[in-house]
């Protein structure tokens, strides 16, 4: 394999590598702007020219590849790179408005850590503001991407994502010259179901996301990783939020999930989860008080799911739940004093884990942890929910303790939504632990409120099976209480010993206790090594200063 | 003299198949197909023939670069893009004499090994299209090109492709997207279009004169081209002679013929009795010459190359006496901030900027600093672009402001007037440079128009 | 090592000595001796110490830096773009700030809130500093009471930041470029007078 020499540190990397990737590896920051990872490479903004021992010319990291025994040196340890990449830095600046202060992409541009960079970047200016050449501004591309043309630095990721990726081949650069400007067909809505991506790979504010546009300055944000919870692909995300509040969802780059992508719905999944009518605190039917108290809601469930005589406990967990919550859930149905009934199916979850939407990342079951069930053996041979409801209908169940979390992408089927209106009709004694007030829970006898996606921690087991950590990005609302503190309170009522709700140790225990987690270690966990690319912290030097707010 | 290209250029109806069997077309080809592709790149390699795009590659080693799998098709790209300044070479040889360039397509695509050709022309060139298409069919029905050519086992379809108009598409990987149907940026290299080429297969661009000087050297023989011009530029030069000369155009010279004499012998010499104030001798992308530069320099390779400039393309552009150097320099500089294709930030930006500057020196809104920022400019362009459209646009900046800096200088403030940096922006002094004498007799001129009217 | 031997004092009894209904006279008007000189420099010689706030006022620094005002541009709107660059600098977090897209296609964009906790407050004047539009200056406005804690009362929004008369009255303070003259319609309807002190235009 070809050794390289980088700024005098040596990596061995595979044949066909570029200078760039092997300098990533190494953790030597090229600068770049076209080049990206997942995209195929184009090598037109000449930002990552480097030195190369023998060449003639500054070849560009990106489209250069390795060969054995090369010497390169970046903008870092080249005064030649150095100012080729400065030359290049007061190119791009030349015709780009100056207006940081109102661009939305501030604090996460790179042409601004770029020319901030002291190696290579502060360049005096030549140009007068007079002399500069206009472009269109804000161009409404559709509910999702609003587009400044003259903030385009024309480095083609986004015509390369829509055309290599997306495949919709929506963007294309028009005119000559400095004139160039990007353009979607007669400025058409772009109708990919991907488009929010643009805006990540857009490494200025040409492209900015409608919805977060203007909502907050980016250095304001705290992240927090996180796997989607859209569909059992189990995207790697980074929630962004700010005193407490979601601001947005950006994917995290992970090359064996999701590339750098998400989908647009899985982008946004986040405002059904934080939006709708949430549960707030532990709320009752018939025969207690409207509102009760954790303590007394819990004994309440403790009591509606014992006092059932001598019929089984039917227990309905949920894909969308995570794996802590259903390793609980199952230690509390295997607990109860007499016969359970453990399941989780709704409906064709588990026909549909696998299935494609469409060729990029979308699947059709929209559970984020339809298989982390399955291996929990949730799946039991007397069926889920259908199965359920027959038999609540001739009044074999005694109780019901149901955990369910409406899907974060698109609507809970019609038939499902009425299953359960059924089922709970027909099993008076019966706890449900959601995360919204939903009309086809109102026939719970109790409900107790739970955390939703991005307020609990936990890991998702997705449709191949990678297991990924989803972790705390903001406060559950109100009263409610991760779903693993809430079972944990209610194990500890039949055994009298509580059980751990932390998501490290109940995954400690998955390793140990279910085959297919065997040897795991959350620390080691997909999710926790997954990058966001630019990667965070290297990149963005704003956020530095305020990192305390 | 003898002529490689333009033997039959004054043969009436040449463009017939007919007439130019009479003159001998396709007898190059019929030897080309008995000899194997290997003994074909051979004999070209032996006659030292160098592309005529303006590169100077040697065509023979271009062509031993074509290895392709077993299956994978080959590509021969005939690049009739003639788009650099001062260049009508090709569109000559298409229009008067296009057998000769069908036959030189064909054996150039027997040594490849190439099924499939394509002529690509600029579309401006619309009309010989129609002229090429009709001789192409010509051929075909006679079988001399399509299926089983001359009645051997190769065949060729050549199709003609008219481009847009646009100066990029004479680059050969610009040439190679456009062809694809898509916006033609160059390709970064490597790969090269001899691995990745034409709908990423192995594929060769030639240019319309090299291919026309085949047919000569399968005819002749390697050794008789080789014999005409010098060591190491054999053969003959179309050259394109614009500008401030009496007798404007396109003439077949040997390789090592004197620059002086040819502008002399062939184009009449300066006209209205003028000296010669500068030449530039291979499109508007090479360095330019002064008179006294251009004295002892011969048409080839090597002796331009010795000069500081290159062969080029051969289009020659003539400045008298008369010219205003920097509006000449604007006019080019103009054409490449047009002409850039935008794709990598140095020529997008850089020409443009580079343009920008030169109109206000040109306007007489000139800042002190002005020239040294042409130069600085231009050094951020040169050697940092994907394709040679860079480095093109910088050879005149840099070589008009080295020979002819104090005309460029005359258009600058006095010092004095300089100020902070600050307060000079947008605010450059006006000199009362339109009313200079050198402009008035430019607007004078008698015949032809102005000198620059040819750039 | 040994300890010193400790000596008692009896302060008491130094007190009692000292002291006599003369001596606490004579210290009782010691003590008032300011107050007494400016009594008898208020009565006779006419020379106030202090003024009747609030119906009289004391001229402060053109540069004081009291209670925030928005400026408008010549058309009537806000100068701010709700670039956050404030609400960033702010020390004391009071800052609130939610931006709008506007019908005009040349503006970026509008703040749709504009709010300054000004309980919260510490008119360090960062937020005028940040401010690189001059969107943002100080007032000389000082007096800045409430009756209740009620958020609202002494939490400004656009309105109060930019039509109070008191910015009339009062007058400009603190700006960064206090050497170039502030542009008269970039405050609602205050002119600084020629003494420093507002007066209200017509």
């Amino acid at each position: 394999m070809p050794m390289v020499t980088i700024d005098g540190r040596q990596i061995e990397v595979e044949p066909g590598t570029s200078i760039i990737q092997a300098a990533d590896r190494l953790g030597v920051e090229i600068p770049r702007f076209c080049y990206h990872p997942d995209l195929r490479p184009e090598g037109n903004c000449r930002m990552c020219l480097v030195e190369v021992d023998g060449f003639a010319r500054l070849a560009v990291a990106c489209a250069t590849p390795v060969a054995d025994g090369m010497v390169v040196r970046s903008p870092h340890t080249s005064p030649q790179a150095s100012q080729a990449v400065n030359g290049v830095l007061e190119f791009l600046l030349v015709n780009h408005p100056l207006d940081c202060p109102i661009c939305d992409q501030a604090g996460e541009c790179s042409l601004q850590d770029f020319y901030m960079h002291p190696d290579y970047g502060l360049h005096k200016s030549h140009v007068d503001p007079a002399e500069k050449v206009h472009k269109r501004k804000r161009i409404d591309l559709g509910p999702r991407i609003v587009l400044d043309a003259e903030r385009c630095v024309m480095c083609s990721r986004c015509v390369r994502f829509s055309a290599d990726v997306s495949g919709k081949a929506e963007l294309q650069f028009i005119q000559r010259g400095n004139h160039v400007e990007l353009m979607a067909f007669e400025d058409r809505a772009l109708e990919d179901p991907y488009a929010g991506n643009l805006a990540d790979v857009c490494p200025v504010g040409a492209l900015t996301s409608r919805d977060f546009r203007f909502k907050r300055r980016v250095w304001h944000l705290e992240h927090t990783n996180s796997v989607c919870a859209g569909c059992s692909t189990g995207c790697n995300v980074r929630i962004d939020h700010f005193q407490n509040h979601i601001e947005r969802v950006v994917p995290r780059r992970n090359p064996s999930v999701n590339s750098s992508w998400i989908c647009d719905e899985g982008r946004l999944s986040w405002q059904a989860a934080q939006g709708g009518e949430r549960l707030t605190q532990p709320a009752s039917g018939g025969g207690y008080p409207p509102e009760i108290r954790w303590s007394e809601a819990v004994k309440a469930a403790h009591e509606l799911l014992t006092d059932r005589g001598e019929r089984p406990l039917a227990v309905l967990g949920s894909a969308s739940a995570t794996n802590e919550t259903l390793l609980l859930l199952r230690r509390y149905a295997e607990q109860a004093h007499s016969e359970h009934w453990l399941d989780f199916r709704l409906a064709e979850e588990v026909q549909l884990v696998g299935e494609r939407e469409d060729q990029l990342l979308r699947r059709r079951d929209k559970h984020p942890n339809t298989l982390g069930a399955v291996y929990l053996g949730l799946a039991g041979a007397r069926g889920g929910l259908p199965a359920m409801l027959e038999a609540a209908q001739t009044g074999e169940i005694g109780a019901l303790l149901l955990v369910y979390y409406p899907p974060l992408v698109g609507e809970e089927s019609a038939g499902v939504a009425e299953g359960i209106a059924r089922l709970l009709a027909n099993v008076p004694r019966s706890v449900v632990l959601t995360t919204h007030r939903l009309p086809y829970l109102q026939g719970a006898a109790l409900q107790l409120p739970v955390a939703a996606w991005s307020e609990e921690e936990g890991t998702y087991t997705n449709f191949a099976g990678t297991v990924q950590v989803v972790e705390r990005a903001i406060i559950p609302p109100g009263m409610s209480r991760p779903a693993t503190a809430v079972l944990a309170d209610l194990v500890e009522h039949q055994v009298y010993r509580r059980p751990d709700a932390d998501a490290e140790r109940l995954f400690a225990e998955l390793a140990r206790t279910v085959p297919a987690y065997q040897g795991m270690d959350y620390a080691m966990l997909d999710s926790r090594t997954a990058t966001t690319y630019p990667p965070e912290g290297r990149m963005h030097y704003g956020q530095e200063g305020f990192a305390g707010r | 003299m003898t002529n490689v290209l333009t033997r039959h250029i004054e043969q009436r109806d040449q463009a017939r198949l007919a007439v130019a069997l009479r003159g001998g077309a396709y007898e190059g080809l019929r030897r080309a197909l008995k000899l194997s592709p290997a003994e074909l790149i051979a004999e070209v390699t032996a006659s030292g023939l160098r592309g005529r795009g303006g590169a100077g590659f040697p065509t023979g080693r271009k062509w031993s670069f074509i290895h392709p799998q077993p299956g994978q098709p080959v590509y021969l790209l005939c690049n009739a893009d003639e788009s650099e300044p001062g260049t009508f070479k090709d569109h000559y040889l298409l229009k008067h004499d296009p057998h000769l360039v069908l036959e030189g397509i064909a054996i150039a695509a027997h040594a490849i090994g190439a099924a499939k050709a394509y002529l690509y022309m600029r579309g401006e060139y619309a009309s010989i299209a129609r002229d090429v298409q009709a001789a192409l069919q010509e051929a075909s029905a006679a079988g001399i090109l399509g299926d089983h050519c001359l009645g051997t086992d190769f065949s060729l379809q050549i199709e003609i492709q008219l481009g847009a108009g646009a100066y990029i598409c004479g680059e050969e990987t610009g040439l190679i997207q456009s062809l694809e149907g898509k916006r033609a940026y160059p390709r970064v290299r490597p790969p090269f279009p001899a691995v990745h080429g034409f709908v990423d297969q192995p594929t060769v661009v030639n240019n319309v004169e090299t291919l026309a000087n085949l047919s000569y050297i399968l005819v002749e023989g390697a050794q008789a081209f080789a014999a005409l011009g010098t060591d190491r530029s054999t053969g003959t030069k179309l050259i394109c002679i614009s500008g401030a000369v009496a007798r404007p155009g396109v003439y077949e010279v040997e390789m090592g013929y004197p620059l002086l004499e040819a502008l002399r012998r062939e184009a009449a010499g300066v006209r209205l009795g003028r000296r010669l104030k500068a030449i530039i001798p291979g499109g508007t992308s090479v360095p330019v010459l002064t008179a006294e530069e251009a004295a002892p320099v011969m048409i080839d390779y090597e002796s331009m190359q010795a000069a500081g400039t290159m062969l080029g393309s051969g289009g020659m552009i003539v400045f008298d006496e008369t010219a205003d150097m920097p509006k000449a320099l604007l006019r080019i500089a103009e054409f490449y901030a047009h002409e850039s294709c935008g794709e990598c930030t140095p020529c997008r930006e850089g020409t443009g900027w580079m343009a920008w500057v030169l109109r206000r020196l040109v306007a007489g809104e000139g800042r002190p600093g002005d020239l040294e920022l042409l130069l600085r400019v231009g050094g951020n362009i040169e050697g940092r672009t994907i394709c040679g459209l860079g480095d093109a646009s910088v050879q005149p900046v840099r070589s008009f402001l080295q020979k002819f800096r104090p005309e460029f200088e005359a258009l600058l403030p006095p010092a004095r007037d300089a100020g902070p940096e600050w307060q000079r922006h947008g605010h450059g002094p006006r000199t009362a440079r339109h009313g200079a004498p050198g402009d008035e007799a430019l607007r004078s001129e008698p015949v032809d128009g102005p000198p620059d009217a040819a750039l | 090592m040994a300890k010193k031997a400790s000596r008692v004092v009896d302060v008491r009894a130094a007190v009692d000595a000292a002291s006599g209904p003369l001596q606490e006279a004579a210290g009782t008007l010691a003590g008032m001796e300011v107050t007494l000189r400016n009594m008898v420099r208020a009565t006779v010689e006419r020379k106030h110490v202090t003024i009747q706030y609030p119906e009289q006022r004391k001229p402060y620094s053109r540069r004081f830096r009291g209670v925030h005002v928005l400026t408008l541009r010549d058309d009537g709107r806000l100068k701010c773009t709700a670039c956050y660059l404030c609400e960033t600098v702010c020390p004391a977090q009071c800052i609130t700030i939610e931006a709008m897209d506007v019908e005009d296609p040349t503006v970026e964009k509008a703040p749709s809130v504009y709010e300054i906790d000004l309980s919260r407050c510490i008119f360090c004047g960062f937020c005028v500093e940040a401010c690189p539009e001059e969107a943002l200056i100080m007032s000389r406005e000082y007096d800045l009471s409430a009756t209740s804690r009620e958020p609202e009362r002494l939490t400004y929004g656009i309105s109060a930041l930019t039509q109070r008369p008191e910015i009339a009255a009062y007058g400009a303070g603190f700006r960064p470029h206090m050497d170039y003259p502030l542009v008269e319609s970039y405050l609602p309807s205050a002119v600084p007078g020629p003494d420093g002190r507002a007066k209200a235009k017509k």
